[in-house]
């Protein structure tokens, strides 16, 4: 160790000694470098110290310092030096001292990095001069491009919507911000007034993995029979009135631009449905054999359109399921099936998971809510409900 | 130099037996050091020999993180002002920038974890925090941990999940740890669902877990399911019972074994209905005087203490409609914001309260 020091010493006064007009405090530098992937929130970025001498870094690398003396001697803040700094990584590479933080530095603020030699130096117990403290403001500006991102679509669609609605789908183009949503969304009555505490606000809000889907929730405790936020408040939609669902421009997407446009949904109450799906009155309409036209299902009553996306699939008569694509339409009333391979004449079965629900929260299986008074006692089953057809042969 | 032998067989095996003990705790299947690729962080939970449970709604599993924290803390006592503060900083970013979403103190160190979400949405970074002997706060390196992860079965959409396209989640809401098992409750993005998941731990090699639908009374008269928003474990004699709140209110209890035993549905009693603005952000479960007691936060950012004293006299609440809540229960004066909170030692919680446009992390006792 003391091999070391002393041969620093030497190295430092030799190259004073060799009087060139550039002293080791002039040659240390400190530096950020950006690395990638960078994105409109976000900048990856390292920062090095320059221009040490290479026996001060290989002792420091020896010496295994704790992260609480690397910070002492560099580190960076964000915003500003008063704020605890941020967690990272510093290694002394052959020319250079590098702290990485552990995430990427956020586009929009300061970042303060700071080398203090003088810590080095008392850390290390030797007496090179390694110039001043040094420090470095790095401000990350935004670079923010117009509007791009819309909400597209509103599921249920239709402009009449039971009292006892339960949720509502809304669809956007790209990826949104989460954890701020509850105040962009409201719904007015005929007054213009906003109906409050309509849905609930979860601490973890309903997004799709892809971010582009947010579903949102009336408040069950008002819908529920009982329950003492319906007893004390009512439910929040009232029949045969009209109601308007509003959402503000000011929604900003994951890259913290404003939606190109608000969006706003007239409906009309209309009474309760407090009666389950029942999928022996669907219609179906077989497709012709050979074709790839789409098996046709008429619902009877809209569903929900996020379930039927998935709650209805088709086996064929060895069991398989058939491949293809779901189309909803006629305001969720309508549920096509087109496959992937032309249909072969036999018998095919459609499956509906009896999971399946309506706007109401009733599934196949049990309505939202059982009154046992009426001796309703349910028995919720995981079996599927099948409903055969036919494809004639040609 | 003779050899005594069996002062070295001794020698070996004190120089072995550090390195047995450091890798003895039983994670389960597919237990390995190295990334614990984490996709969200949600809700925490401490099992045994300090293994810390954390939920990955995002990735549709559950982990267990081996922290190899089980000595005793330093300090006494847990008080951090401006904890969101501190956290942005150490993280790079402003406080609007981050979310702390769940705090679990380790009951063998007491040092108290926070699951933390860097950035939000797709942007979002899985962080976990831990307080200090100093009284600050570290990262709890997750990418080099041992540990072991569990998926949660979600009902197939094959088409869609083959193309990645598959719009459903399910949020899982709290987590918990008795005899063996891990608990979880989830939302659905989707379907208004109620499921209450067991799975056993050490993760076996397929994800062995049941899941049921609990549903609850409404005097008497409606039977009617809702997801659970956070729920806690107590024991009624030596049966470990569950005491779970729902998001539209009502406070339900049932025992653990029946949760395990039962397929598909379960009812739940009613205990109490707790009101419009009187939402469960989080409860814990304490014994005072030989009672129970339940100190739950609440979304009017108030903190209640129920007493649970009577919950196996009380046949669900559908005789007293004309009633309150149900059981007694006193509003803590002197206790506003509150977030979070979980137990601390015997006498004491830990709270996560907002005060003057910051979060506090304080210790307190029980009331």
């Amino acid at each position: 160790m003391a091999l070391c020091w002393s041969t620093a010493l030497v190295a430092v006064s030799l190259f004073l000694e060799a009087g060139e007009a550039v002293s080791a405090q002039a040659a240390v530098r400190l530096e950020h470098r950006f690395g990638s992937p960078s994105t409109e929130l976000s900048q990856p970025a390292t920062f090095l110290v320059l221009g040490l001498p290479r026996e001060v870094l290989e002792t420091l690398r020896d010496r295994r310092l704790t992260d609480e003396q690397w910070r002492r001697i560099l580190r960076v803040h964000a915003t500003s030096e008063e704020r605890p700094a941020m967690l990272g990584r510093t290694v002394a590479h052959d020319s250079a001292l590098e702290f990485e933080p552990s995430f990427p530095l956020r586009r929009g603020l300061r970042y303060v990095a700071v080398f203090d030699p003088d810590e080095v130096t008392k850390l290390l117990g030797i007496l090179a001069d390694l110039g001043p403290a040094l420090r470095l403001e790095l401000d990350l500006e935004v670079t923010r491009g117009p509007p791009s991102t819309s909400l597209v679509a509103v599921f249920p669609s239709a402009d009449e919507l039971p009292q006892n609605l339960l949720r509502f789908y809304l669809h956007f183009s790209a990826p949104m911000h989460q954890g701020d949503s509850y105040r962009h969304i409201q719904i007015l009555d005929a007054a213009g007034s906003t109906v409050k505490d309509a849905f609930i606000e979860l601490d973890h809000e309903l997004w799709s993995p892809q971010g582009t889907r947010f579903t949102l929730l009336f408040d069950p405790g008002r819908l529920k029979s009982g329950l003492k936020p319906r007893r004390e408040v009512g439910p929040p939609l009232k029949t045969r009135d009209d109601f308007v669902l509003l959402v503000s421009a000011e929604w900003l997407d994951s890259r913290g631009r404003a939606l190109v446009a608000g969006f706003r949904k007239n409906f009309t109450v209309t009474p309760p449905d407090h009666e389950s799906p029942s999928p022996t009155l669907w219609e179906l309409t077989p497709p012709p054999a050979e074709s790839r036209q789409p098996l046709e299902v008429r619902l009877g009553e809209p569903l929900d359109e996020a379930l039927l996306h998935h709650m209805l699939w088709i086996l064929n008569e060895s069991g398989e399921r058939v491949s293809g694509n779901v189309e909803i339409a006629d305001g969720e009333r309508l549920w096509r099936y087109q496959p992937r391979e032309p249909w072969e004449p036999g018998r095919y079965l459609l499956q509906v998971n009896p999971r399946l629900e309506d706007r109401a929260g009733n599934s196949i299986a049990k309505p939202f809510e059982v009154d046992l008074s009426r001796g309703e006692a349910s028995a919720p089953t995981d079996e599927p409900v099948g409903l055969p057809f036919v494809v004639d042969p040609p | 130099m003779r050899i005594n032998t069996r002062a070295f067989a001794l020698s070996l095996l004190l120089v072995v037996s550090p390195a047995l003990s450091a890798a003895t705790v039983d994670l389960g299947e597919g237990a390995a050091t190295g990334p614990a690729a984490l996709q969200s962080i949600g809700p925490l939970a401490f099992g045994p020999d300090g293994i810390l449970f954390a939920a990955d709604s995002l990735g549709g599993a559950i982990f267990a993180l081996d922290t190899k924290d089980t000595e005793p803390s330093k300090s006494d006592g847990l008080n951090i002002e401006g904890l969101d503060e501190q956290i942005a900083a150490l993280l790079g970013t402003i406080v609007d920038d981050i979310q702390i979403i769940d705090l679990a103190v380790n009951p063998l160190s007491k040092k108290a974890y926070f699951s933390i979400s860097r950035g939000q949405g797709l942007d979002a970074q899985a962080v976990l925090l831990r307080t200090t002997d100093d009284g600050s706060l570290e990262n709890v390196d997750l990418d080099n941990i041992h540990h072991s992860r569990a998926e949660l079965p979600n009902p197939p959409d094959p088409e869609a999940e083959r193309r990645g396209r598959s719009l459903r989640l399910e949020t899982i809401t709290d987590l918990g740890y008795a005899e063996g098992r891990l608990l979880a409750t989830g939302l659905s993005n989707e379907e208004f669902s109620s499921k209450f998941r067991t799975l056993e731990f050490p993760f076996g090699s397929v994800s062995s877990g049941t899941s049921v639908d609990i549903f609850h009374g409404a005097h008497g008269r409606w039977e009617t399911y809702a997801p659970i928003r956070t729920f806690a474990l107590y024991d009624i004699g030596t049966a470990p019972h569950v005491l779970a709140a729902y998001t539209c209110t009502p406070l339900v209890s049932f025992p653990l074994d029946k949760l395990v035993e039962t397929e598909g549905k379960l009812q739940g009693h009613t205990v109490a209905e707790l009101g419009n603005r009187n939402r469960p952000l989080d409860m814990i479960i304490y014994k005072q005087d030989g009672k129970d007691y339940i100190l739950m936060a609440n979304s009017s950012r108030g903190v209640m203490k129920v007493e649970l004293q009577h919950v196996m006299e009380i046949d669900g609440i559908e005789e007293r409609i004309a009633d309150t809540a149900g059981l007694e229960y006193e509003t803590i004066a002197g206790l506003q914001g509150v977030l979070q909170l979980d137990r601390y030692d015997e006498r004491r919680a830990v709270i996560l309260a907002e005060a003057d446009g910051r979060l506090d992390l304080r210790t307190i006792d029980l009331p």
